[in-house]
């Protein structure tokens, strides 16, 4: 009888914890449902935010959702060779020897690092002279300094923050290949190289994306970054019209926004006024990385099903 | 037997083997005749796997493998410094004990090895090889209708066939095989049996197996290992009608195992 009844207190405190899980998440996002849904429109989508103290008349959120989807872009874009590679060497090639747990503790730290140290550290980085190519020179100062904040410098920081998360679930879908393909390919007298490549990879490569996507979440969801690298613009800073291709590289290397960084420049709690819109934006970047979250679920399940 | 001696395919001389401390294989000395089946008995966990692992270096996977001695192969010993060992094992070829065909097509299972090892090789030169090579593994008539299903789709004893084709396809000359129906059921096992007397009419075969039955019927030479030594090694009618030593008996007889 006693037993039963611990088994009770056992299950009622998972099951509580679980709830309790589950409707911190739900609120949020039915919160963020009733404050934003009712400024979400055509309009609020695809017109640009304008400086003004009037909700009415500050426009609409289009230049932070492409700042996003830009930022993001060049983030995965940085972090994913980076990631996979590192990932390849420390379930491949590294073993177990010194050199490689002191790399593996590196990388564990690199994961508690709080993002506006990396922040900090990007800007800190990037505002040397030699490295101005990244972003612009600021003009007009005694000692040469370049400006430090464009999205080429956030995008690079980014992918330093997701560095850690992505490796990992990569490295873990690597070691998740079985032994027996990679001896099979050594038997027929393919070269380790070759194996990784047309063997090991192919087959984790499920896993492969979901770290991607891991690190996609997290870099559309960071705020701290955006603030530090990549400035308080509502606009894109580089010449205009900025979406022409001639202007591409020197959009990287000049400073716009993001949704996050809309969030907190619009409202009452950061720097603007415009509560409502805040709200919508906030409740738009949720719905990006709810879709985003949902494809990892997919094709983990899709994989599931392909080797069942 | 003399003139086969002369000329024998691998030369294992005084090999000793370590995992770690370890010592799985003590001084063994073994001559390997081409085009003939060589097979390998003993109780669990005598050496006869490590032993036939030592054969291609698939050994040197394994962390703490250590070895002395020579395994020559055509008056080469493999495991000099110099060695292509990627080389080694395209000319000596293994097939598991659990059938691991790669996640791919049944064509590209076979396929793959070619097209690694030749990079120019032609679509239909391509084509040819993996039929004559399924054709080889007597797998083809089951599925050359189904060349683009997975190989994971096929059923245990038509994949592991896919393995052989798999290794045929790379042209080896050795062939070692780690006990290769022990997942299989009789009717498969008969069927990979009746293979390995067509394939050591062109290649050397080395075979490792858990079954007597097995060893008796398809073997031309016969090796018993035990503790890590080859306690006797002569023909398969030698050893099976008149072993030397007692253990050897014991084994054949049943009494341990």
């Amino acid at each position: 009888m006693a037993n039963i009844n611990r088994n009770l207190t056992g299950h009622a405190a998972c099951w509580f914890s679980g709830v309790l899980t589950l409707t911190i998440c739900l609120s949020i996002i039915v919160f963020l449902i009733i404050k934003g849904a009712n400024v979400i429109s055509w309009q609020f989508l695809t017109e640009n935010p304008q400086p003004s103290l009037q909700e009415a008349l500050s426009g609409g959120i289009l230049i932070p959702i492409i700042g996003t989807i830009l930022l993001v872009g060049l983030g995965t874009l940085f972090a994913f060779p980076w990631a996979l590679a590192t990932a390849i060497y420390l379930s491949e090639y590294g073993g177990d020897n010194q050199w490689v747990n002191s790399l593996r503790a590196g990388i564990d730290v690199l994961a508690g690092v709080p993002t506006i140290v990396f922040a900090i550290f990007g800007l800190a980085i990037f505002t040397h002279p030699g490295l101005s190519y990244f972003s612009t020179m600021v003009e007009g100062v005694a000692n040469a300094k370049a400006f430090g904040r464009s999205f080429l410098v956030s995008a690079f920081t980014m992918a330093m923050m997701v560095l850690p998360f992505v490796t990992k679930s990569m490295e873990e879908a690597i070691r998740a290949v079985p032994q027996t393909y990679k001896e099979a390919a050594y038997a027929i007298g393919i070269s380790k190289w070759r194996t990784i490549y047309k063997v090991v990879l192919p087959a984790a490569t499920t896993g492969i994306i979901t770290g991607i996507i891991l690190g996609v979440g997290r870099i559309a969801g960071d705020t701290a970054i955006v603030w530090l690298c990549l400035g308080g613009s509502m606009s894109m800073t580089g010449p205009q019209p900025w979406w022409i291709p001639q202007n591409w590289l020197d959009t990287m290397q000049n400073t716009g926004s993001t949704l996050t960084s809309y969030v907190y420049y619009s409202s009452p709690a950061g720097e603007g006024n415009s509560p409502n819109k805040a709200f919508g934006a906030g409740l738009v970047l949720i719905i990006i990385i709810l879709a985003l979250n949902s494809l990892v679920d997919y094709l983990g399940k899709f994989t599931r099903v392909k080797e069942g | 037997m003399q003139a086969a001696k002369n000329s024998c395919k691998i030369k294992v001389d005084n090999l000793s083997a370590w995992y770690g401390s370890y010592h799985v294989l003590e001084d063994v000395y073994m001559e390997i005749y081409p085009r003939s089946i060589t097979g390998l008995i003993g109780p669990s966990g005598c050496g006869k796997s490590t032993f036939l692992r030592c054969l291609n270096r698939l050994n040197d996977l394994i962390k703490s493998f250590r070895s002395e001695g020579a395994v020559d192969f055509e008056g080469e010993n493999i495991y000099e410094r110099d060695v292509d060992v990627v080389l080694v094992r395209r000319k000596i070829g293994m097939v598991f004990q659990q059938p691991n065909p790669f996640p791919m097509s049944v064509y590209d299972n076979v396929a793959f090895g070619v097209r690694e090892h030749n990079r120019q090789v032609k679509k239909i030169d391509l084509d040819e090889i993996v039929k004559q090579s399924l054709e080889r593994a007597n797998l083809w008539d089951e599925v050359k209708d189904k060349l683009n299903h997975s190989g994971l789709s096929l059923s245990g004893g038509q994949q592991q066939r896919l393995c052989i084709a798999r290794v045929l396809a790379v042209m080896p000359e050795v062939i070692l095989l780690d006990e290769p129906c022990s997942s299989l059921d009789p009717v498969s096992t008969a069927k990979i049996e009746e293979l390995l007397l067509q394939l050591k009419n062109s290649y050397t075969v080395v075979v490792v197996t858990h079954n007597l039955g097995q060893a008796r019927r398809v073997s031309d030479y016969l090796g018993f290992f035990l503790n890590g030594k080859l306690v006797e090694y002569d023909t398969a009618f030698g050893v099976i009608n008149n072993p030397r030593e007692k253990s050897t008996g014991d084994y054949l007889a049943g009494n341990f195992g």
